[in-house]
């Protein structure tokens, strides 16, 4: 039965994919055919393809509008990113069209091109690490909010703390509160460094974990279960880097992705009030 | 020990994440387990009691404040990039080649103005759109600012330099079609045809490489709604194209294709070549002449019998015989023109004449024309008209006698060009010689002798002299030498005896031109008592005067009739036929090929290919069958005043471009051939 259901939505995934790539491409040849009808009318093709990019800005925009008013009784956010997307990828073609070359001479035109360039990498970016992203984060085994994070590092570290100390004062304790002091304490009571911040790697993980098991041949069967739960914590602590670099991926690009475009936005009008304004006549 | 297997603490559930701000103490660090239940307000401050922390953002509004702080940046880019405003901050696209040069160098100012009216002094200016210095243009005054010499202003935006009108008759014209079609109502051009901006067509900002005038064949179509599909399948057949074009020599190809060559034999008794390149030669820019000159093409044939032609007379005046002089005249009016009426008023001087009214009245009262010898004697108004005629010539003889021909063509034709380059060659001692020899040694009517004609003055003819003088006769020393300068003051000629009467005047040998003005000019004839002119074969200027005086009458002119009529005259017409449309006189033939009409043709790239090199390829003479047919054919060709201009070829037909003139081949799209512009010259009449 699971398996119906999982082919049934297989099919509708890629059915819904199909048909989005297929209506994408229809609106882009009709697109084209009205191009090329202004052409020949003597139109103006750059006023056609800057209305058509006008408005794709301002569909790719109402998602953000979506988010915030949720209680509108309009398509699911999901349906909205995959307008998003689509519509994105059409501003992309109706851009290349409108512009006599992608980054444009002028100062203003060349900042703007610039900012549609960003916004578009951005976007692009955001549609891999959407996709990456989350995977990567529900591999692990705990999920924390990206707000409370510090709060579980920090609960790491007073369980770190606590680990040690409840042990008896016996000479392996000495060996392993050494060995704490000099390296572990540090690393958990250390916030994440920009370094793994903006690189996660799980090096430093594997040489703590590798020092530690070092020790265990020096130690009595309750500090080495102590040194065990310091192992356990390290790992954690790890995770939880790991999640805080991923998740400050994520909102890093929402937030650039976000405020480019709406500064591409603003700057957008006024090359249309300029562009409308100088029109030949 | 696995990670799950160790205990850790769950988050606090009594956070509020979308708050603006969050506790701002350390949240259980090591020898601490704490955890503010109650959070901070909505302002940030902290609810505790005792110990306070300070609150900071939360990670939403962190996250909110730094998009705000990007957007903030990027706009203010935006803004500063404005203030710092310069002739390249708003650059859609890179000008066209000739467009940068101007505007991009050191001659140019204006920079975004020197196209865009809006972009005047400064950017505010941009968004008003009542700017004073800019609220009356558009973009096009500001193109025809510096194309105004190629496109006139008032014809710029209309649809090809056209009127509507216009266009319609060179469409009826093209189609043959004179009534109201269904074509007509088909969906009007998108554009309106009276008000087409430059913008229109020519499309800036597209780069160094792009084209400003390439146009589509499909962009034509916007406008002319009748479709073509491709040049060889429907595209009109050309009516005369490309013979219709202006013509100033009437060349009749026929008949010296077909006669006058053929006949011509050379030494060795063969017939000439009827060569198409001795004619049209080739210019330096590879192009074909229209025609070469006449000295190089035509003077070997025509020179003999132009000269024949141009010989005959052309009269400035004459002076009438009357019956009975007024008292006014009387005493100057020669006897020889005395005694009945005869003589007729040139053409020259009936229309110099003619400026005055109440002269102009009495001349059109005269039968004939101006013939006095068609004057009823018994009919008082004609004798009444013929008195004032009489004394306006004398009138006339007197002001160029006294005040020269030049002064005497601007006191009674003021500003006219014409007249005065036909009398400027118009000797003042011509005219004061015969004005002494006819009026001032006139009747003396209590001797009833006349001076002898020339008598006192050094321009006497020679006709003259051999009557007068007998040669033969020793010089007995009492003969004044007459070419002296003391000649006319040592001699009162008003006391010398007549010694001939008009008996006299007739034996007089009466002047030859032919013989004794070879080369032509302005002589007196005694025996008429006329100032006329003897032209000089081809290019005489005084003839070209006269022509182009009679060019600027009205058609129905009779003294325009009669100068065209002259022998001499009438032989320039007979090839100058243009010269006598209305418009500016046009002598010679323009040395290329129009080309600022739809059509636009280049010699030099078809003759790439050697069996276009032959002429006749495209150019077949219509043939003509006999001589009868040849003088038909010669008549065909003609300008005559209200005829169209016509030709003696084959009409050239489509297929014969089409050949090579396909969409893969040579091309054939509708700028290949056509050019929208025409300068707003008017379209020429079609046969």
């Amino acid at each position: 039965m699971d398996a119906v259901q999982h082919q049934t939505l297989r099919w509708s995934l890629r059915n819904r994919r199909i048909g989005a790539i297929v209506a994408t491409l229809l609106v882009g040849l009709l697109w084209v055919a009205g191009a090329y009808w202004v052409r020949i009318t003597l139109g103006h093709p750059a006023i056609y393809s800057g209305a058509t990019l006008m408005t794709c800005l301002v569909g790719l925009m109402l998602i953000g509008l979506r988010r915030r008013v949720p209680i509108l009784p309009l398509w699911s956010v999901s349906t909205w990113v995959q307008i998003h997307l689509y519509t994105a990828v059409f501003a992309c073609v109706a851009f290349v069209a409108h512009v006599p070359s992608i980054v444009a001479n002028g100062k203003f035109e060349f900042g703007l091109s610039c900012l549609f360039l960003v916004v578009a990498a951005s976007g692009f970016y955001g549609l891999f690490i959407s996709r990456t992203g989350p995977k990567r984060l529900t591999a692990l085994s705990t999920q924390p909010r990206y707000d409370q994070i510090s709060w579980h590092r920090n609960q790491l570290a007073i369980a770190a703390h606590g680990a040690v100390n409840q042990l008896p004062e016996t000479a392996d304790r000495q060996v392993l509160q050494a060995y704490f002091d000099r390296s572990l304490q540090p690393y958990f009571d250390s916030p994440l460094s920009k370094r793994y911040l903006l690189l996660p790697t799980s090096a430093r993980r594997h040489q703590l974990l590798a020092e530690l098991a070092e020790h265990d041949r020096y130690l009595d069967p309750n500090v080495m279960a102590a040194s065990k739960r310091l192992s356990a914590l390290v790992r954690h602590r790890d995770d939880l880097d790991y999640q805080n670099a991923i998740q400050f991926r994520l909102r890093s690009w929402v937030v650039v992705h976000g405020a480019m475009s709406s500064v591409l936005f603003v700057w957008s009008i006024v090359h249309a009030g300029v562009a409308l304004r100088m029109l030949g006549g | 020990m696995r990670r799950e297997d160790s205990e850790l603490p769950q988050a606090p559930k009594n956070d509020r994440p979308h708050d603006r701000y969050r506790c701002g103490l350390p949240c259980g660090g090591p020898g601490e387990s704490r955890n503010c239940p109650l959070g901070p307000t909505s302002s940030g401050a902290c609810r505790r009691e005792g110990t306070l922390c300070n609150p900071v953002l939360s990670a939403s509004r962190r996250q909110r404040r730094r998009t705000l702080g990007l957007m903030s940046v990027g706009i203010m880019v935006m803004i500063v990039g404005f203030s710092v405003w310069d002739r390249d901050f708003a650059k859609p696209g890179e000008l066209s080649t000739p467009h940068a040069q101007i505007l991009t160098g050191q001659l140019s100012t204006t920079s975004c103005a020197a196209c865009h009216p809006q972009a005047e002094s400064s950017l505010a200016n941009w968004f008003q759109s009542g700017h004073a210095d800019s609220a009356a243009l558009v973009q096009t005054d500001r193109c025809l600012d510096c194309h105004h010499n190629r496109l006139p202003r008032d014809k710029a935006r209309l649809a090809h330099n056209q009127t509507r009108d216009a266009l319609r008759e060179l469409r009826d014209q093209n189609n043959r079609v004179t009534n109201v079609t269904w074509q007509h109502w088909l969906n009007s051009p998108a554009i309106e045809q009276d008000d087409i901006a430059c913008a229109t067509c020519h499309r800036e900002h597209g780069g160094a490489s792009a084209s400003l005038t390439s146009l589509s064949d499909a962009q034509c179509q916007t406008c002319h709604s009748q479709q073509f599909s491709s040049f060889a399948v429907d595209h009109p057949p050309w009516n005369q194209w490309p013979y219709r074009a202006s013509e100033s020599i009437a060349f009749d190809h026929a008949s010296h294709a077909q006669r006058h060559f053929p006949a011509k034999r050379d030494q060795q008794g063969n017939a000439s070549a009827f060569d198409c390149a001795a004619c049209h030669t080739k210019t330096a820019t590879g192009n074909f002449a229209r025609s070469s000159s006449y000295e190089q093409s035509c003077g070997d044939c025509h020179d003999r019998a132009l000269n024949q032609q141009t010989s005959e007379r052309l009269d400035l005046l004459v002076l009438p015989s009357l019956i009975d002089p007024s008292a006014r005249i009387a005493a100057r009016w020669p006897r020889a023109a005395t005694g009945f009426y005869d003589g007729k008023v040139g053409s020259l001087a009936r229309w110099l004449l003619g400026a005055d009214n109440k002269v102009n009245d009495a001349l059109a009262q005269l039968p004939g024309g101006g013939n006095f010898g068609l004057i009823n004697p018994n009919n008082a108004t004609d004798r009444d008209a013929a008195e004032t005629v009489a004394k306006a010539i004398f009138d006339l003889m007197e002001s160029m006698s006294t005040a020269g021909p030049m002064a005497t063509a601007e006191k009674y034709r003021p500003g006219d060009l014409a007249i005065k380059q036909l009398l400027q060659f118009l000797s003042p001692q011509l005219i004061e010689y015969s004005t002494s020899s006819w009026l001032n040694n006139s009747i003396d009517r209590q001797s009833n002798r006349i001076r002898p004609i020339g008598g006192g003055t050094p321009f006497r003819t020679a006709a003259a002299r051999t009557q007068d003088d007998d040669l033969l006769l020793e010089d007995d020393g009492s003969r004044v030498d007459e070419l002296s300068p003391s000649a006319s003051t040592t001699q009162d000629v008003l006391k010398q005896p007549l010694t001939r009467g008009n008996s006299n005047r007739r034996r007089a040998s009466r002047f030859d031109p032919l013989t004794m003005l070879g080369s032509g000019g302005w002589y007196v004839d005694d025996s008429r008592m006329a100032i006329s002119y003897r032209g000089n074969g081809h290019a005489d200027p005084v003839l070209k005067s006269a022509i182009e005086l009679a060019a600027g009458l009205a058609i129905d002119d009779p003294i325009r009739r009669e100068l065209l009529e002259t022998g001499s005259t009438s032989a320039c017409i007979q090839c100058h036929q243009m010269a006598i449309t209305p418009g500016p006189v046009q002598w010679n033939q323009s040395a290329a090929a129009k080309t600022d009409w739809f059509t636009k043709f280049e010699h030099s790239p078809h003759l790439n290919l050697p069996v276009l090199a032959d002429c006749t390829h495209c150019h077949q003479v219509r043939v003509v069958d006999s001589m009868d047919n040849a003088a038909a054919s010669m008549q065909t060709v003609s300008f005559a005043p209200g005829a169209s201009p016509s030709h003696d070829f084959e009409q050239l037909q489509r297929h014969t471009c089409a050949a090579c003139h396909t969409a893969n081949a040579a091309g054939d799209a509708c700028v290949k051939c056509h050019r929208y512009h025409t300068g707003g010259d008017s379209a020429p009449s079609r046969p």
